[in-house]
């Protein structure tokens, strides 16, 4: 792939306008609430794009394009079942608890339900994990230019970080949330007509359906049997594994996206954050898998478009990249590439701000300066920022030296979040669920990941203890373990609750279902009620599972 | 606080112009204009987004 001089221009023009939000920002950070917080002053327009910007990053636009194309349109189910309806339960349900409890974080939020301890070892893995993601997303930048562009994995990563630095640095999380929203905009507009050109040029869908088997283009029709479909799933691990555990783990409690809704600025704002998001997410399928499955149909047409060989089967992680190079020209060409820096850059950006909150307040608050001055928390967290890039670089090389680092990565960020969710269904709607009960269902669920992990097998992958049994994917494996996981904790949780004392329930309020007053919206339009909303919102995704059945 | 808008408009807008300015360059497969009509689309999104800014002031 070749670039001209106008590719630089509008990738020169981009990086100049996140640098130039960032520091207009930047004045108007004088505390640490602003710096890490955005002292929840966000208009809910913003945080909503920002909400599902901060997920849009290298591994949502690449990898969901090749997915796109090596399993069909059953990719759709990490959007319409994967995502949807845990945004609508976030919106509804529990962001009344985040936001009216005033924690400044998911682990200060568990602090005030549970106990120390919980927070501990939730801020302590997030923090962990959060570090290395941007890390793993920063050496996929590296390889993809490189690959693509013929541009040195170094100046890939240092650029882009250096970038993600400087203007996260001076603005904090309102510079890295208002930049999301400009990266959200650039990557539709960016990759929009690549969709219509590669759906037009295969003859529309009904040419792609005609090209591709069926199981390629429905979404439903052929999860009856694992068998049955590339992805090696059955309709129950697809619902129990992805569509409650996984999705409702990822987005009713990663800080990394919550924080974007506790960053606006009233508690109806932050409720209809998720929801409003839902609406825009719900459409990403078209920008981010289309293309991918168009891929797939434009090989067979013999119009000069080939995805290149890996092994024994095409490389899908090239469709995306293939395609702008058969039909985009220099300029739009520019444009694609600065849509795909900014969807490295605004992950990176979202983990690093989630990682720099929760260091500074659940970690070196907590634990290693107490009563300090605001002013002091102010310079930890920017010094965090700055550590935290650094960090993310180191992982990124580490990764490129154990390419499998990336694979252990997920695995134990997949143990960790699995059984969360569990914790905090307890924890906000069931009074009687202790500190103790929370905490040591949380091991019970990392420990039964990883021993579902280590006794079965898929792709290679798993079996280190023994090979009790084969799935055909890790997909299906990784959503089995989430699902054994999440059961592991949700059990060990109720029982360890039930034989410790429960908090009194005077302490409880504004943090659990039933103690706190949900904030009544009557008298407002449908469109600011998060009830009616949310109703708009199941039904138009139900009725895109309907149409591409 | 910044009108967001008001920064998106203006990239956007600047896009726009530079993709007009490239409108003879050909895609590998497609052949078509695609310069000219995306450029159009952000230039039309760019005034908009001002557009809103400017309503809201």
């Amino acid at each position: 792939m070749k670039l001209f001089a106008i590719d630089y221009i509008i990738l020169a023009l981009y990086f100049a306008f996140v640098l130039g939000i960032g520091f207009l920002i930047r004045k108007r950070v004088k505390s640490s609430e602003d710096f890490l917080t955005s002292h929840r002053s966000v208009p809910v327009w913003i945080t909503s794009l920002a909400f599902i910007a901060a997920n849009l990053g290298a591994q949502e636009v690449v990898g969901m394009c090749a997915s796109g194309a090596k399993y069909g349109l059953m990719t759709a189910h990490f959007y319409w079942l994967g995502a949807i309806p845990a945004m609508v339960f976030v919106g509804v349900f529990m962001m009344p608890f985040y936001y009216g409890s005033r924690a400044r974080s998911v682990p200060e939020y568990l602090r005030l339900r549970f106990d120390e301890k919980t927070r501990g070892l939730n801020a302590a893995t997030f923090a962990v994990m959060t570090v290395f993601s941007s890390g793993v997303s920063m050496y996929a930048l590296g390889k993809l230019f490189q690959l693509v562009l013929g541009w040195s994995f170094t100046a890939s990563v240092l650029l882009s970080a250096a970038i993600v630095l400087v203007y996260t640095f001076l603005g904090g999380l309102t510079s890295a949330i208002y930049n999301e929203v400009l990266q959200f905009f650039l990557i539709v507009l960016g990759f929009s007509p690549l969709v219509v050109l590669a759906v037009r040029t295969a003859g529309g869908w009904s040419g792609i359906a005609n090209r591709l088997p069926p199981v390629m283009t429905h979404a439903w029709r052929y999860l009856g049997n694992s068998a049955s479909n590339p992805m090696g799933v059955e309709v129950f691990g697809m619902v129990a594994g992805l569509g409650f555990v996984l999705s409702f783990g990822y987005w009713c409690t990663d800080f990394l996206v919550v924080q974007r809704a506790m960053a606006a600025d009233s508690m109806s704002a932050a409720r209809r954050t998720p929801l409003i998001a839902a609406f825009p997410k719900m459409f990403m399928p078209f920008v981010v898998i289309l293309p991918g499955i168009a891929a797939m149909a434009l090989a067979q047409m013999g119009i000069g478009y080939t995805l290149p060989a890996k092994g024994n089967g095409p490389d899908y992680d090239q469709a995306l990249t293939t395609l702008m190079a058969g039909f985009y020209p220099s300029g739009m060409l520019g444009v694609g590439l600065t849509a795909l820096m900014a969807s490295f850059m605004s992950g990176m950006a979202g983990n690093v701000t989630a990682f720099n909150t929760v260091f500074t307040y659940d970690l070196y608050q907590s634990y290693l300066r107490p009563r300090a001055s605001d002013r002091h928390y102010l310079w930890v967290a920017r010094v965090t920022t700055v550590w935290g890039i650094l960090l993310s670089i180191a992982t990124a090389y580490l990764a490129q030296r154990y390419n499998n680092i990336m694979d252990l990565l997920q695995l134990v960020f997949s143990f960790v979040n699995a059984p969360l969710f569990a914790t905090f269904l307890l924890g906000m709607f069931w009074k009687r669920s202790t500190g103790h009960g929370a905490f040591s269902g949380l091991l019970a669920g990392i420990v039964a990941a990883a021993s579902v992990h280590g006794l079965t097998l898929a792709e290679g992958k798993g079996a280190w203890i023994a090979n009790w049994r084969q799935f055909p994917s890790t997909m299906a494996q990784n959503f089995w373990i989430a699902i054994f996981a999440w059961s592991a904790c949700f059990a060990v949780t109720v029982l360890v609750s039930l034989a410790t004392a429960p908090k009194p329930s005077t302490e409880l309020g504004g943090l659990v279902y039933g103690l706190t007053g949900i904030p009544k919206d009557e008298g407002e339009p449908w469109y600011r009620r998060p009830g009616a909303l949310a109703l708009a919102v199941l039904a138009a995704v139900a009725l895109m599972n309907v149409i591409f059945w | 606080m910044i009108d967001l808008r008001m920064p998106i408009g203006l990239f956007f807008l600047m896009v726009g112009i530079l993709l007009l300015t490239a409108v003879p360059a050909r895609a590998r497969i497609d052949g078509g204009p695609v310069n000219l009509f995306a450029g159009l689309c952000m230039l039309a999104f760019g005034a908009v987004m001002l557009w809103l800014a400017r309503r809201a002031r």
